[in-house]
């Protein structure tokens, strides 16, 4: 075991304090944290402004544990160990955001349920306002397809099947009526409707 | 590191306190020690000798493998030079640190249970 007390700054540092990490040099987690847990925490306050600094210091500290814990996780010859924490740290700290958006999701949506349920009209007036504007919504369509059907059919007859379909309408004697064909046996006048 | 947070906290003390639930780490050891004889942060410094600012580095130091008795003394030597402190008191935490773990551990805890559990030999 070899210990340095050196304060690393450099990518020369960065490969030394890693070597000293493998090498169970119980000063290097150490002297590690005094190398980067402050350059991570300004890192990722520049570059996420809207997480708090216990997010941060949340994110930051764990890229640190996980490396120290683990430094042979990292690869020495792929990138440098501060881009490595960077990355990691920053890694975490999305998570840690992801996780805290869905809570909150969660949160809002029970609230809205216990408002419903608990406290009285306001989100019931708002359900009735939305569901209104949603019917009137559904009739301008509907008034807008049935115009379509005045352009397309060629004749009354035409237009009154295509305004059932439209309907919905699934009942066979309907249709047979309208075509004139309820003198045919019922399994004729289905295969004619269809 | 105590929980008890200052207004404007530094992510090295943050770091140092979350340390206690890393076994890697001396803080694990020294906030155990803490917590047994109801010592104070300042206490803890006075006891190791330590300036109290310094307790944060510490902290973040590994900590030394008493099941490796030559690499215990190498890294206990090493972290001792670094911050001025004697061994002693140090060595001694350590020792207390891993006396209260083997008491507590699930196996000593079972075998205490089935020790009481036994039938005595008069029934």
């Amino acid at each position: 075991m070899e210990i340095n007390s050196g304060r690393p700054s450099d990518r020369q540092s960065e490969i030394e304090i890693h070597q000293r990490l493998l090498a169970n040099d119980p000063l290097a987690s150490s002297d590690l944290a005094e190398m980067c847990l402050e350059v991570l925490e300004k890192y990722l306050t520049r570059k996420y402004p809207q997480s708090d600094q216990h997010q941060i210091y949340d994110a930051v500290t764990k890229a640190y544990f996980n490396y120290v814990e683990q430094p042979a996780s990292y690869d020495l010859s792929k990138k440098g160990l501060m881009s490595f924490l960077k990355m990691a740290a920053e890694r975490d700290l999305q998570n840690l955001l992801a996780t805290q958006k869905r809570r909150t999701l969660r949160m809002v949506s029970l609230d809205r349920v216990e408002l419903r349920d608990v406290a009285g009209n306001t989100n019931i007036e708002e359900e009735f306002i939305s569901r209104t504007e949603n019917i009137a919504r559904l009739k301008e369509v509907k008034a807008a397809r049935l115009k379509q059907i005045d352009l397309v059919a060629d004749n009354s007859v035409d237009q009154e099947i295509m305004s059932l379909m439209q309907a919905d309408t699934r009942d066979t004697r309907i249709f047979a009526q309208l075509l004139q064909i309820t003198h045919l046996p019922l399994k004729e006048q289905r295969r004619i409707v269809k | 590191m105590s929980d008890n947070k200052s207004q404007k906290d530094s992510v090295m003390s943050f770091a140092a306190r979350r340390a206690a639930k890393h076994s890697h780490f001396l803080e694990a050891a020294l906030e155990s020690y803490r917590q047994h004889e109801g010592l104070e942060q300042a206490e803890l410094a006075t006891y190791l000798g330590l300036p109290p600012k310094q307790l944060e580095r510490l902290a973040l130091c590994a900590r030394p493998d008493l099941a490796e008795p030559t690499l215990f003394r190498t890294q206990l030597a090493a972290i001792c030079t670094r911050f001025s402190i004697p061994l002693a008191p140090l060595a001694n935490l350590l020792r207390r640190v891993a006396a209260y773990e083997a008491e507590s551990t699930p196996t000593n805890l079972m075998a205490a249970r089935d020790h009481e559990e036994e039938p005595s030999r008069d029934e």
